[in-house]
């Protein structure tokens, strides 16, 4: 789960790291409040899990607090790369002498956290890794150890040379990386970790993500449903996984790779697939009519493939899932191509004759009727 | 057979009281598996499916003697305790079944495992299982595996069992079958796995399953290329069509930031000379034609 702005800097401040003066505000007004309290300049910022907000419009800057009203109200009606703000971080405008970078992130080969600094933060740090690969100081944390000392003044001492510098790094680092551990992030960013011209540093922007698997530790940050897309939140709630795409083809199968493996057959036979949707190996008869109800109510779809195989599950239940999902929603028989393999497949196979639902044995057989019926 | 399953191994089950516990530790029971032992904190004193239950896993080493494995099937919140808890008490083989584990404490309990030189299998996996052996680690359905010389390493289920299934009805079956797991930190990588078959007499050949996110996948492309891996290999790569930024399913799916891309892990394999089946079901052909030169 991607955190938003201001909640990471309010984690940031609880651990002691420097971050500008600055309230979340909800409407243009409120936004004009803020910023006459802090006084002018502020800069405006749109709350929304991505980055790059600034390149979006995401970010103005306000020289009085009627300009934080419109620079608020503008970003407000605005979408930010897909995303609708609900809210803006007004903060004070901090007079920037040197941007650097912080982050941590997953490296998976190594099985454990990465900590990284550069002095070349800002904007497009991306770039500007690529351009000075040799200024980017990486260390990798044992997770049973934690990070060492030695460790924080590689990374601190990468920034700056300075040890009065490097002394406030030191001690940000150490309190980010605790912030790692506290808050079960996988990913985390001070960027840019700026140097002000009156020599604080400050964190002037961070982003973060939390386990999602780890949030029964963490009720703070109550599950919420991030998607903008309608259905995708319906299937969250329903406990589906559900992933939209753009063609027209629905897709359901039971197990996560067997659905990315569905979705891929629909393409590789011509056809576009209209969603990922794994109803969970053991597909009950109750994550199906979910599922389906889900995918059916994506206008874009003209008829969806189902591609069960079933193992320990009996391919009789799954079938009368299918059967009841079809008969409660309203589903035209032909709506729908299912392949069912397995573990009691006949005998489901039979109760979808009956209900009329044409079944497959073969999947590429039924992938090519599916793609057929989508393009008639 | 690569030396992770053998017949007659000694298996415990922590969680087996619960639902999914208590129904594969039957399934696992039927196919052969050598189950000697239940642990629920608390349910001590019970009986699963006429195995012995005990509240802790010390207890139920110093009941039955020596415990080669433990299948887990603990819930996420408590399966961090339940791993380490097994290490403690010096069990050599671990399969993790939990989906939903923490990565921060799933990265814990492997680096632990490599400390103690155990093996982590999972998290998030649907286990191991030696056909020819009659034994089986996990939540596989038995019988689409059939016993040959095509060894499977796969990050999904659903999907390996598909495959193996076509193997079977191609006359074609696997020594060993192990799914290292969906999630973004587990205890075995493919390049683990390869190396088990590598000079293993019964292995043929092996089948790669993978999927987008991660580097695994070209991790295990690196290793078939540096040292000139001596058996073929072949792969599937499912995700092709997942769009970047969303986790497909299992919690590693996902493209971020450019990486983990079906293309990438395209490249890599085929710079491998590993050829990559278009769909599932071409695995068999590919098999049966690198296998007849």
């Amino acid at each position: 789960m991607r955190l938003l702005e201001h909640e990471v800097k309010a984690m940031l401040a609880e651990a002691g790291i420097p971050v500008p003066r600055g309230r979340v505000a909800r409407t243009p007004e409120e936004a004009r409040e803020v910023a006459s309290e802090l006084g002018v300049p502020v800069a405006v910022k749109a709350q929304v899990p991505v980055g790059k907000r600034g390149k979006a419009g995401g970010i103005k800057l306000a020289s009085t607090p009627e300009e934080a009203e419109e620079a608020a109200r503008a970003i407000l009606s605005m979408e930010v790369w897909g995303h609708r703000p609900e809210s803006v971080l007004v903060e004070e405008a901090v007079r920037v002498g040197a941007e650097h970078y912080l982050g941590t992130i997953l490296d998976r080969s190594a099985r454990r956290m990465v900590l990284m600094t550069t002095p070349y933060g800002g904007m497009d740090v991306e770039e500007s890794a690529a351009l000075h690969p040799e200024a980017m100081a990486r260390v990798e944390v044992n997770p049973l150890v934690g990070l060492a000392q030695f460790q924080v003044r590689k990374l601190a001492w990468n920034v700056s040379r300075d040890p009065e510098v490097a002394k406030q790094l030191a001690r940000v680092i150490s309190a980010f990386w605790d912030l790692v551990e506290r808050y079960d992030l996988l990913m985390a960013e001070i960027n840019p970790l700026a140097v002000a011209e009156d020599g604080r540093i400050l964190a002037l922007d961070a982003r973060a993500e939390v386990d999602d698997n780890s949030l029964f530790r963490h009720p703070q940050f109550s599950k919420r449903a991030h998607s903008a897309n309608p259905r995708e939140r319906m299937a969250e709630e329903a406990g589906v996984t559900y992933v939209e795409l753009d063609g027209d083809v629905g897709t359901m199968a039971n197990g996560a790779g067997l659905a990315m493996a569905t979705m891929d057959l629909v393409a590789e036979a011509g056809g576009r697939p209209a969603n990922f949707c794994d109803v969970g190996g053991g597909a009950s008869a109750k994550a199906v009519e979910s599922a389906m109800r889900v995918i059916t109510s994506n206008p874009n779809v003209k008829v969806v493939l189902v591609n069960a195989l079933c193992g320990i599950t009996s391919g009789e239940d799954v079938a009368r899932g299918i059967a009841e999902a079809v008969a409660n929603l309203g589903l035209g028989p032909e709506s729908l191509v299912v392949r069912l393999e397995g573990f009691r497949a006949e005998e489901g196979a039979e109760i979808l004759r009956e209900a009329g639902i044409e079944v497959y044995k073969d999947p590429m057989e039924a992938v090519r009727e599916a793609v057929r019926r989508a393009s008639v | 057979m690569p030396p992770l399953l053998r017949k007659g191994m000694r298996v415990i089950v922590q969680g087996i009281t619960g639902r999914q516990g208590r129904t594969h530790a039957r399934l696992m029971l039927d196919y052969g598996t050598e189950i000697v032992a239940g642990v629920t904190p608390g349910k001590g004193g019970q009986e699963v499916e006429g195995v012995p239950v005990f509240d802790s896993v010390e207890e139920a080493v110093g009941e039955v003697g020596t415990v080669d494995a433990s299948v887990i099937f603990v819930p996420a919140p408590f399966a961090y305790d339940a791993v380490m808890e097994a290490l403690e008490a010096g069990i050599g083989l671990l399969v993790v079944i939990t989906e939903h584990i923490p990565v921060h404490d799933a990265a814990k309990f492997v680096e632990y495992a490599r400390l103690k030189g155990a093996t982590i299998v999972g998290p998030n996996t649907p286990g191991a299982i030696a056909p020819g052996e009659g034994v089986k680690l996990g939540i596989m359905p038995g019988d689409v595996f059939a016993p040959g010389g095509v060894g499977i390493v796969s990050r999904s289920g659903t999907l390996t069992y598909e495959i193996a299934l076509s193997l079977k009805r191609r006359g074609m079956g696997t020594p060993l079958t192990v799914g290292i797991g969906g999630d973004p930190v587990t205890g075995l990588s493919f390049t683990d796995v390869l190396e088990m078959f590598r000079e293993d007499e019964e292995t043929e050949a092996v089948v790669l399953v993978g999927e987008i996110g991660g580097r695994a996948e070209e991790d295990a492309a690196e290793y078939v290329m540096r040292i000139g891996y001596p058996k073929p290999v072949v792969a599937y790569v499912a995700g092709r069509t997942a769009p970047p930024g969303r986790r497909m399913g299992h919690a590693g799916a996902i493209i971020s930031g450019g990486m983990g891309t079906y293309d990438s892990k395209l490249r890599a394999l085929n710079g491998a000379g590993i050829p990559v089946a278009k769909t599932p079901f071409e695995i068999p052909d590919l098999l049966a034609g690198l296998l007849r030169r």
